[in-house]
């Protein structure tokens, strides 16, 4: 079971750029406890009409860290989409019968482990180094800062929708 | 209707930052309780009991707690009280047959305006709050928190109860997005 990170409650007063990794660290957590131990059939469950599974908000998150962080932030436009491509820019939300929840949580790590390195060292006043040439706004280069509030926005809200698909498969609730 | 806060700008100072995003998901939140009558803000999906009239409910006592009574020390009442248990911290979610959703996002719009106000009158982001909060046998936890920390922390709440508003939203009419 992964743990939760430590809680933002405990840097009350801290600057700027602690509290925001902390918060993001700490939503991380939360996010992979809600996909931690079900079974392939499980993390294919559905609210419906909602078409979200958790198995595709894995994935997705696996393909948002990496949009972010390694490709713009860190620069790294040799990091290619994961799951996405151009006839299916939702191929994340898309999973085949043969896709794997171990596989995505799997991808999902390597990927949070490559965001750190490409945050490590950098001000949230710094803009990201990698603008994608096929972005659709030329030139639309935010800072770091603005990414980060991203993030853990993106995160909190998926966590939001994990919430109520992971007490339908089992009960579980709370971070 | 209300309509969507614009998107955050992109290279702005922490401050504006913060406070863009924040309005930004308020808008999309009161969006999503908006336009429903109180059968609809009644309707829970899947094993959950969250509805939007609670999360509505939820969120305007969010930020009287936070932004009125923890950052300034407001004496303000709690909003919501269980007419049957008058000591129930979750007087928010558990509403009555007759509360209404027309009366919870009155309540949610005005204390969205009284927050605002509230934290314009702060000079810095370093400001904390004028009583200790957290857990008081916690002695890491239970103090004073700044309002970066407030700010945070209302944006990463807004966003996760979108999810829920989401999930639940789509169930009662379709809507879906922002």
């Amino acid at each position: 079971m992964t743990e939760l990170a430590p809680d933002p409650e405990l840097l009350p007063q801290a600057d700027e750029s602690a509290v925001l990794h902390s918060f993001l660290e700490y939503y991380r957590s939360v996010f992979l406890r809600k996909t931690d131990g079900l079974t392939e059939a499980q993390a294919r469950t559905t609210i419906e009409p909602s078409e979200m599974t958790i198995l595709g908000l894995v994935r997705h998150m696996a393909e948002v860290e990496r949009g972010w962080f390694r490709r713009r932030t860190g620069g790294d436009l040799s990091a290619d989409f994961i799951y996405c491509d151009d006839a299916d820019m939702d191929r994340d939300f898309h999973p085949t019968a043969d896709d794997t929840l171990a596989e995505a949580i799997e991808t999902l790590l390597a990927e949070i482990a490559a965001s750190m390195a490409a945050t490590s060292g950098v001000a949230p006043g710094d803009l990201m180094k990698g603008v994608p040439p096929q972005q659709r706004i030329p030139g639309w280069q935010p800072n770091v800062r603005w990414v980060m509030v991203h993030m853990i926005e993106e995160y909190a809200r998926h966590c939001g929708h994990l919430d109520l698909l992971r007490e339908r498969i089992d009960g579980v609730t709370g971070d | 209707m209300t309509e969507l806060a614009p998107l955050p700008t992109v290279r702005s100072a922490e401050r504006q930052t913060l406070e863009e995003f924040l309005d930004f998901f308020r808008s999309i939140f009161v969006r999503k309780v908006e336009g429903i009558d109180d059968v609809q803000s009644r309707v829970r999906v899947g094993v959950s009991d969250l509805d939007l009239l609670g999360l509505a409910r939820h969120m305007a006592g969010v930020e009287r707690w936070w932004l009125s009574q923890a950052l300034d020390g407001s004496d303000a009442p709690e909003i919501w009280i269980n007419p049957t248990d008058p000591d129930d911290g979750d007087a928010d979610f558990h509403h009555q047959p007759d509360d209404t959703i027309a009366e919870a996002v009155a309540a949610l719009h005005a204390e969205i305006a009284e927050s605002q106000r509230r934290v314009a009158a702060h000079a810095s982001l370093d400001d904390v709050t004028a009583i200790p909060v957290g857990p008081p046998d916690d002695p890491d936890r239970f103090g004073p928190r700044s309002l970066r920390w407030i700010l945070v922390h209302m944006i990463e709440e807004y966003a996760r109860h979108c999810g829920h508003a989401d999930l639940i939203r789509e169930a009662v009419d379709g809507a879906t997005g922002d």
